[in-house]
């Protein structure tokens, strides 16, 4: 049961990827590269890895988030 | 471009077919390797930190996290070199009322959190670094609710700067009790240390102070990088 769970976190994490990589603008791939930083803390978490997942949660989905959001709304219409 | 739009994919088929096999063959490793399992074994006897994470990062391998928190000041250093001439915008009013108040209500109690993962950062897993990005976040929603007028006139960048380099230069001291004990560089329990009961609040000699050393000086970094970022460019004269 428990390995069902783990490879449909995998297969949800190349999605995220995937969709982060083809999304047709810059602050859908942001928000969709948040949700794939969300999902990687829960595969960090199920490998019993926790130290990497509270950074990967902070880090990926709190703070990146943040500053490519700025990124993004500094360089509107000059890309 | 169809040719390498064939050649990327060729490419990407290559690598993670790499990485697949890598997989499998790690799958097939019985044992530790021998420092890893000396590190479980003896961590808690040797370095007083029941959360074995933090006796490899701040005790084992206390150098290379000195490297990383460089890391982190001269990244600080390039973006206020970069940006640091702009000026922050005009405060703006910020969110509605009710997510202002919301907010504020629920950084009331939020903050304890990283602070509890900071000072525990030897006894649970976390440290230093986790708790100082969930600080910066806050920071973040703070900014993003009130506008960029409240913060820099709770915390003027330069007091934030400051900050950083004082809590860089006391992590070069805390380092260098080792050698003034004639011992290792940021040496714990060999330069004579107090290790304490593992479990305890306050055991494990030296990390403690290293998690809170580091919790500053990554909100302080962090801040000023997100800082820096929000401001305007100069005007061009």
């Amino acid at each position: 049961m428990l390995e069902v769970a783990f490879v449909i976190l995998l297969v949800l994490l190349v999605l995220a990827a995937a969709g982060a990589l083809w999304a047709s603008d810059g602050l859908t791939a942001v928000l969709i590269l948040s949700v794939f930083s969300v999902t990687c803390t829960v595969v960090f978490a199920f490998l019993q890895a926790v130290d990497v997942a509270m950074a990967e949660a902070v880090i990926g989905a709190g703070l990146l988030t943040a500053i490519f959001v700025t990124a993004l709304a500094k360089t509107e219409g000059r890309a | 471009m169809k040719i390498r739009g064939l050649a990327a994919a060729a490419l990407a088929a290559a690598v993670s077919a790499y990485f697949v096999m890598l997989a499998l063959q790690l799958q097939t490793v019985t044992e530790l390797p021998r420092v890893s399992a000396h590190y479980l074994a003896q961590g808690p006897a040797e370095t007083g930190a029941i959360n074995i994470v933090a006796a490899v990062l701040l005790d084992y391998r206390a150098f290379d996290t000195l490297g990383e928190t460089l890391v982190i000041l001269s990244a600080a250093m390039a973006v206020g070199a970069l940006l640091g001439a702009g000026r922050l915008p005009a405060p703006g009013s910020g969110l509605s009322v009710l997510v202002r108040r919301g907010l504020a209500f629920l950084a009331s109690a939020f903050w304890l959190l990283p602070v509890y993962i900071i000072v525990h950062g030897h006894l649970s897993p976390g440290g230093g670094f986790q708790g100082g990005v969930g600080l910066v976040a806050l920071l973040v929603l703070l900014t993003v609710a009130y506008g960029t007028g409240l913060l820099p006139r709770l915390l003027p960048l330069r007091r934030l700067a400051v900050m950083e380099y004082l809590a860089a230069l006391a992590l070069l001291l805390a380092g260098c009790y080792g050698l003034w004990r004639a011992e290792a560089f940021l040496g714990n329990r060999v330069a004579g240390l107090p290790l304490g009961i593992p479990g305890a609040m306050l055991s494990a000699g030296l990390i403690p102070l290293l998690n809170l050393l580091i919790g500053l000086k990554v909100v302080a970094g962090l801040g000023t990088i997100f800082f820096h970022l929000q401001k305007d460019e100069e005007p061009v004269t």
